[in-house]
């Protein structure tokens, strides 16, 4: 049996975290992702940025505080990807 | 954490990603607290008041809404600045809690109108959001309490103005003030864990 390739803009940890954690909010900001990821600033902004080319995700530049909030939404292409991934890796597991 | 991942560690933190999220839901004990506590101030002041034959004690009723009201405004202005996650379920409780509200109001407006007593109505329609919040939080303290706003509400149809206004009393207790204290242990859990 043939497996379907993995994404390779998913194949990534930390793009993973981040989009498993925007699939299941509406929208979360740069300090959210930061926390629960544990991932440093520098590397977070560089994937979000990867995603956001890939058109997996929707990035608006807000104000909060009066300091720059960058907010994060999966977009509908991310929601296939997401799903076409979890079934690919879900069919190379046997589960 | 920009390593690739085998099948098995992709799937295992999709898992642990959305688990995480599943708790980010506003803070909202702080709502049931403050409700509880002004509307029983408001219940026990008409209820004495009234026993003591003192006139006007359901203006303690518009007094403590509208403070609570002010203060519950504000603090969702300054927790919604705060909090970095919008879910799905912020979005359904704040469209209930608004769907009450608006019934509330009419409730009461036109039990006043027609000469009738609104406190039972309003005990029966507190127990709706209260239940439903209580289902989507998986929060069993809240579920126990709207089923309690109706029961107290029922009762108190035949006992009110008398005993009525005790048992909305003993209902703001159950179904709000206890349940906040519970949700607020709760929630403060889930922020240190």
């Amino acid at each position: 049996m043939a497996f379907a390739p993995l994404d390779p803009v998913l194949h990534n940890q930390l793009r993973l975290a981040v989009i498993s954690l925007l699939v299941s909010v509406e929208t979360g900001d740069f300090n959210f992702l930061l926390d629960k990821t544990g991932a440093t600033r520098g590397n977070l902004s560089t994937q979000i940025s990867k995603l956001k080319e890939a058109g997996y995700v929707a990035v608006e530049k807000t104000f909060k505080d009066n300091y720059p909030n960058t907010l994060c939404r999966i977009t509908p292409m991310g929601i296939k990807a997401f799903e076409q991934y979890v079934k690919a890796i879900t069919d190379y597991l046997g589960k | 954490m920009d390593t690739n991942l085998n099948p098995e560690q992709g799937l295992k933190l999709i898992e642990s990603m959305i688990a995480q999220a599943k708790h980010s839901f506003q803070r909202i004990s702080f709502y049931f607290m403050l409700w509880g506590g002004l509307l029983l101030v408001a219940t026990l002041m008409e209820y004495f008041m009234g026993q003591a034959g003192m006139p006007n004690g359901w203006l303690g009723w518009p007094i403590m809404g509208t403070l609570g009201g002010i203060v519950a405004w504000m603090h969702g202005s300054r927790e919604g600045q705060k909090s970095g996650v919008a879910t799905f379920a912020d979005r359904v409780f704040m469209w209930v809690w608004m769907a009450f509200i608006i019934t509330l109001l009419l409730i009461i407006v036109s039990n006043v109108a027609v000469g009738s007593q609104p406190g039972p109505w309003v005990c029966l329609l507190t127990g709706m959001p209260t239940f439903i919040t209580g289902g989507i939080l998986r929060f069993r303290p809240l579920v126990v309490g709207g089923v309690l706003f109706w029961l107290f509400g029922m009762v108190s149809l035949f006992v009110w103005p008398e005993q009525g206004a005790l048992l909305f009393g003993l209902a703001l207790v159950t179904g709000y003030i206890i349940p906040g204290i519970l949700l607020k242990r709760q929630e403060d859990g889930v922020r240190t864990a």
